[in-house]
């Protein structure tokens, strides 16, 4: 796909113009886009997580919709309601804010478990199933939900097992003190992403993610993912490994990783470019393990699996 | 993975179904209840170092059977079978546990280190096997004990525990070579040196070791392990399997083989009589038991020559000083008599100048230094002995030679006066021929058993000459003219001197020492009715300065000597000199130029002058006025001849260790070099190689990569991408990015591209020796040294792939 290039650099440029500084978690932003799954975006408040998600979605021209997540929100109030159409004498549905093309889910961990729950299974299945009725959401579709770790009082934070329908979870930090500076000039006379046109429409998008879903995988390099993923399941600091959706999650990403540096085919550096924020918020450390963070783990592990140039003998 | 060329590159351990099923192997190839056949390849291996050193047992006893002959009997073969057997086993199972190569060579050595210690020196070791330094000391004592065994006693050798602990230490050192080359290293050819070894080491420490038979039986060795090699896979190369039609052509080749071996040694002149250095003795020491005439064989011989003693004469010539006389020669070794013996030194005077006729007496002053004979060195002949202690003296009227019952004279000194016989050609000449009268009998008899050749080169060699004088002569020259002198040659051969048979191949090989000559020349003239002995003594020697300063006659083993005496009537006991080389002639019996062998014949012409032909060299003429010069002057010709002091081949034990230790040492230390380079060509061929897939191909010249870099001492882990290794094992080589960029690209494309039957590699042979020049260009001497040599990448496998 000749375009590919250009338009991925040319969503890259927007959400870079918008969002100062980050230009790692926006390519990650991007990769999760292309590899057809869900961003969780964990930081404080005030870091720039909605600006990220909706800087994405008007760049590829999608459709966006916010839910803000609070302890009262309903299912319904994601996934639609049927309303009574007194004039046609039928339920009519109303579809919820979830059929969009790209869900902002705005403090997911705020709202019951119930009511994620709903979202989750949409995340899922990429559909909404209704009064029995089943309803298709857009495509592409992708959510991106934000939590803060800080304010822990009456929130639901998700089970770590809820966590594994994410495929990344990325972390936003503060931005340097030259980014910050810059984001206040750029920022200072009203939003900055009033007035500026996608740069692809959305069927754009769509190709974009087939293509990314065409990339060849080496049988080395699905064993080098597989042998990441065993290698956390057996990791004596882990209670939790990833799973093999995990896995899968794991290819798609490393798919769209290596078509954004513009290869038709996926490298073990693609693999470890994006292997902790795909793997780092499944996994469950050990209570007294003293490890530092499920993210250093990756890196351990990293560090340690061999990187396979052909693939393994075959067994008798 | 799956394409049957990779088995190729791999060990040929692991390609057991490839020649398991070829054709035309040896019926042995596969045992009774070898699983080989129908094993899954992984346990080939196992079965076949079972096979190989079997192999290896049969090829080491066939190696040995080359010793048997210098052995008497089969006690040699429980220690040695032993030992061999020990190591084998160590080393089996050492491959059996696929330990690795060097590993099994270190272990091998020790398996050899107990055996010895347990079979030999299980007296001086810590709980019976454990070495400690004691055990090293006594093994010393043991190699140095066998040294004197194989000096002292002639082949074939009996049991002795030094020469049992030479021969395991030899035969298990070249057990552990062949193992190491043949499992280990999978050269075939190479082992064949270990049969060599065998039959060398024995031929230089045992004479007569090398024998027909032990040359078949070595050859057949070399064949064995050649074929067996190629039977169980022990070849570096999978082309070299067995061919069809093997076992007619092997008997063919082995038939070939034996008839060169039997053939050519029989051809070649000096094989087996002389020029090849066999039984060279390790130490001349000499044991009782020794007749005087293999002693002065053991003296000329020795690597230690040590001064025996030194005098000074009242006319300052040098003398034939004069020990003993042999004259009974029925036995297999010849000893003086000492029964008849005159206990009044007294009458020595009167009983020398009572058998002929005497000139003006000269005085020899005798400082004995290292001297532990029983007999007095004197000139003939002697008339007064004074000096000398008071008891356990006698003298012999037969022949007056000075006996002493005590042999510890060491430091002693004596003065002795002898009256030198005054021979002249014309009194020789005029002699009448002896009379059979039983003082004489004695001296003319002739042992029943002598060898008919020595009658028959008696009456040759003196055929023409009129007189006893004359016949005398020309046997003289003609010992001197057509045979040759070797010391070395009848040890290594079975014929020191001594004994009738001796003499025989001696008359047959024309190669020996004074102790040969002497008696033959004795003999012949017995043969011809003169009555004759032979004396054993020193030679004249050169003057030099003794320790206060004084000029005086220093007298050493190498001057060790043996000479006829022949009778002559009215004249006495008169000296020839035989040996060839010994320049020293008597006045009355002057050599003869070797192209007029005939010319002692008295048609000559009459007078002395005329035997003493103007091309004589001075040192012989009688005319020499007694001036200081001259008179010195024959002792200092005597080194002159080259053949006359042969080096003795001095082999000690360190050096033959060294003979076998050096070359396997060699090959160790180079190994490593070679076996990199091997890999290299074997990487840099499947590269090339389109037959193979893409990521074998690409791969080899990656794993080429790494390890140059490792062999330079850059390494990464292996956890690394190709792309985070690259950049990392190339940091430091810039120069050679492009060329680093391309390997890591045809590995990528290889390995984790969509699949694509044109693929061929970028990059190539030459980008891999940029890569090693810059590597080299960059790195210290050491780290290329050490690159080249010790490559550290050779001991080290990607685990997971098995690849190289």
């Amino acid at each position: 796909m000749e375009q590919f290039a250009s338009h991925t650099t040319a969503v890259l440029d927007r959400m870079n113009a918008v969002i100062d500084g980050k230009p790692a978690e926006t390519r990650t932003a991007l990769t999760v886009l292309l590899a057809g799954g869900h961003l969780l975006v964990e930081d404080v408040p005030g870091v720039g997580k909605t600006m990220l998600a909706r800087t994405l979605a008007g760049a590829v021209g999608g459709t966006v919709n916010r839910i803000q997540f609070t302890p009262d929100l309903l299912p319904t109030d994601i996934t639609g309601v049927s309303v009574y159409d007194q004039a046609r004498r039928e339920f009519e549905f109303k579809p919820g804010p979830v059929f969009a093309n790209i869900v902002i889910g705005d403090e997911i961990n705020r709202a019951s478990a119930k009511t994620q729950s709903a979202l989750l299974e949409a995340m899922a299945e990429g559909q909404v199933t209704a009064d029995g009725t089943t309803y298709r959401l857009p495509s592409p579709f992708m959510v991106v939900a934000t939590q803060n770790p800080v304010e822990m009082d009456g929130t639901f934070p998700l089970p770590e097992a809820q966590r594994d329908r994410f495929t990344a979870r990325i972390s936003m930090g503060y931005p340097d003190a030259d980014a910050e500076v810059a984001m206040l000039s750029d920022h200072g006379g009203g939003s900055p992403l009033a007035g500026a046109a996608p740069v692809l429409d959305i069927d754009q998008a769509r190709r974009l993610v087939e293509h990314v879903a065409s990339l060849h995988v080496s049988t080395a390099v699905r064993h080098y993912i597989v042998a990441l993923c065993q290698a956390t399941r057996t990791h004596p600091h882990l209670r939790l490994g990833a799973s093999p959706r995990a896995a899968l999650q794991l290819q798609a990403t490393a798919r769209a990783q290596a078509a954004l540096s513009g290869r038709n085919h996926v490298l073990p550096d693609d693999v470890k470019d994006v292997a902790v924020p795909v793997l780092a918020h499944r996994l469950i450390l050990e209570r007294r393990s003293g490890a530092d963070s499920a993210q250093d783990l990756v890196r351990g592990i990293l560090d340690v699996v061999r990187v396979p140039t052909e693939a393994a003998p075959r067994t008798r | 993975m799956s394409s049957p060329r990779t088995s190729s590159l791999r060990s040929p351990w692991e390609a057991a179904p490839e020649s398991s099923d070829a054709p035309g192997g040896s019926p042995a190839r596969t045992p009774p209840g070898s699983p080989v056949p129908d094993a899954p390849p992984e346990r080939a291996p196992r079965v076949r170092v079972v096979e190989l050193d079997l192999l290896l047992l049969v090829g080491v006893a066939l190696g040995c059977v080359g010793m048997s002959a210098a052995l008497s009997g089969p006690w040699w073969v429980p220690p040695v079978a032993a030992t061999v057997a020990t190591v084998l086993l160590v080393t089996g199972a050492a491959r059996w546990l696929r330990l690795p190569s060097a590993l099994v060579t270190v272990l091998g050595l020790a398996a050899l280190l107990l055996a010895l210690t347990v079979l030999h020196l299980s007296g001086h070791a810590l709980l019976g096997f454990i070495p400690t330094s004691g055990t090293f000391t006594a093994a010393s004592r043991l190699w140095g004990g066998s040294g004197d065994f194989v000096s002292r006693d002639a082949a074939p050798y009996g049991a002795h525990p030094g020469l049992s602990f030479v021969l395991c230490a030899l035969v298990g050192l070249v057990t552990v070579f062949m193992e190491t080359v043949l499992v280990g290293l999978r050269m075939a050819g190479l082992t064949c040196v270990g049969v060599l070894a065998l039959l060398v080491v024995p031929a230089l420490t045992l004479p007569g070791s090398i024998n027909p038979l032990g040359l078949a039986a070595a050859a057949l060795a070399a064949l064995a392990l050649l074929a067996g090699s190629r039977a169980w896979g022990a070849t570096r190369d999978q082309r070299i399997a067995p061919a069809p039609g093997g076992v007619p052509r092997a008997l063919l080749v082995v038939a070939g083989v034996l008839a060169v071996v039997l053939f050519v040694p029989t051809v070649m002149p000096g094989f087996f009589n002389g020029a090849f250095p066999q039984g060279s003795s390790f130490t001349a020491e000499r044991a009782s038991g020794v007749g005087p005439l293999r002693a002065v064989g053991q003296d000329l011989r020795t690597r230690e020559p040590a001064r025996r003693f030194s005098y000074t004469t009242s006319d300052d010539r040098a003398q034939y000083m004069r020990l003993l006389t042999l004259s009974d020669f029925s036995q297999d070794e010849w000893f003086p008599d000492t029964e008849h013996l005159d206990e009044d030194l007294s009458g020595l005077g009167d009983g020398a100048r009572n058998t002929v006729p005497r000139g003006p007496e000269i005085t020899a002053k005798v400082t004995l230094d290292d001297f532990t004979e029983h007999w007095l060195p004197a000139p003939y002949a002697p008339v007064g002995v004074a000096g000398l202690g008071a008891d356990g003296w006698g003298w012999s009227p037969r022949d007056l030679s000075v006996h002493s019952a005590s042999s510890g004279m060491s430091g002693g000194s004596y003065t002795v006066t002898s009256a030198p016989p005054q021979a002249t050609p014309e009194a020789l000449r005029r002699a009448p021929a002896a009379a059979p009268d039983a003082a004489m009998a004695d001296y003319l008899r002739l042992p029943a058993d002598r060898p008919q050749s020595l009658a028959d080169a008696a009456r040759q060699f003196t055929d023409g000459a009129r007189t006893d004088y004359d016949r005398a002569l020309a046997i003289q020259n003609r010992l001197r003219t057509d045979f040759r002198y070797d010391v070395d040659a009848p040890l290594a051969q079975g014929y020191d001197a001594g004994g009738m048979a001796a003499l025989g191949t001696f008359m047959k090989t024309r190669a020996g020492y004074s102790g040969h000559f002497a008696p033959a020349m004795a003999l012949m003239a017995r043969e011809l009715g003169i009555p004759a002995r032979v004396a054993v003594g020193y030679l004249p020697t050169t003057q030099r300065q003794d320790a206060n300063g004084a000029p005086a006659f220093p007298v050493g083993t190498g001057d060790s000597h043996a000479w006829p005496e022949l009778y002559f009537t009215g004249v006495g006991w008169v000296r020839f000199e035989p040996t060839p080389g010994v320049p020293s002639t008597p006045d009355y019996a002057p050599d003869t130029p070797r192209d007029a062998d005939d010319g002692a014949s008295p048609s000559s012409g009459p007078g002395e002058s005329a035997t003493a032909s103007p091309s004589e060299p001075p040192s012989g003429r009688p005319s020499a006025p007694p001036s200081g010069t001259p008179q010195n002057q024959q002792p200092t010709d005597r080194p002159e001849p080259p053949e006359q002091r042969p080096a003795a081949l001095p082999i000690p034990w360190w050096a033959l260790a060294a003979a076998v230790l050096v070359p396997v040492l060699l090959v160790l230390l180079a190994l490593p070099r070679w076996l990199r380079g091997r890999r290299r060509r074997r990487r840099l061929a499947a590269l090339r190689d389109a037959s193979l897939t893409p990521q074998r191909r690409a791969g080899a010249a990656w794993d080429e990569f790494c390890a140059l870099a490792e062999d330079y001492g850059v390494t990464s882990r292996p956890s690394d991408t190709p792309r985070a290794r690259a950049r990392h094992l190339a940091a430091g080589i810039p120069a050679a990015h492009p060329a680093v960029r391309r390997l890591v690209a045809d590995l990528e494309s290889a390995s984790y591209g969509a699949p694509d039957a044109q693929w061929a590699p970028s990059a190539t042979a030459e980008d891999l020796a940029r890569v090693r020049d810059e590597y080299r260009h960059r790195a210290s001497r050491g780290q290329r040294l050490r690159a080249a040599w010790w490559p550290a990448s050779l001991w080290r496998t990607d685990r997971g792939t098995g690849r190289r």
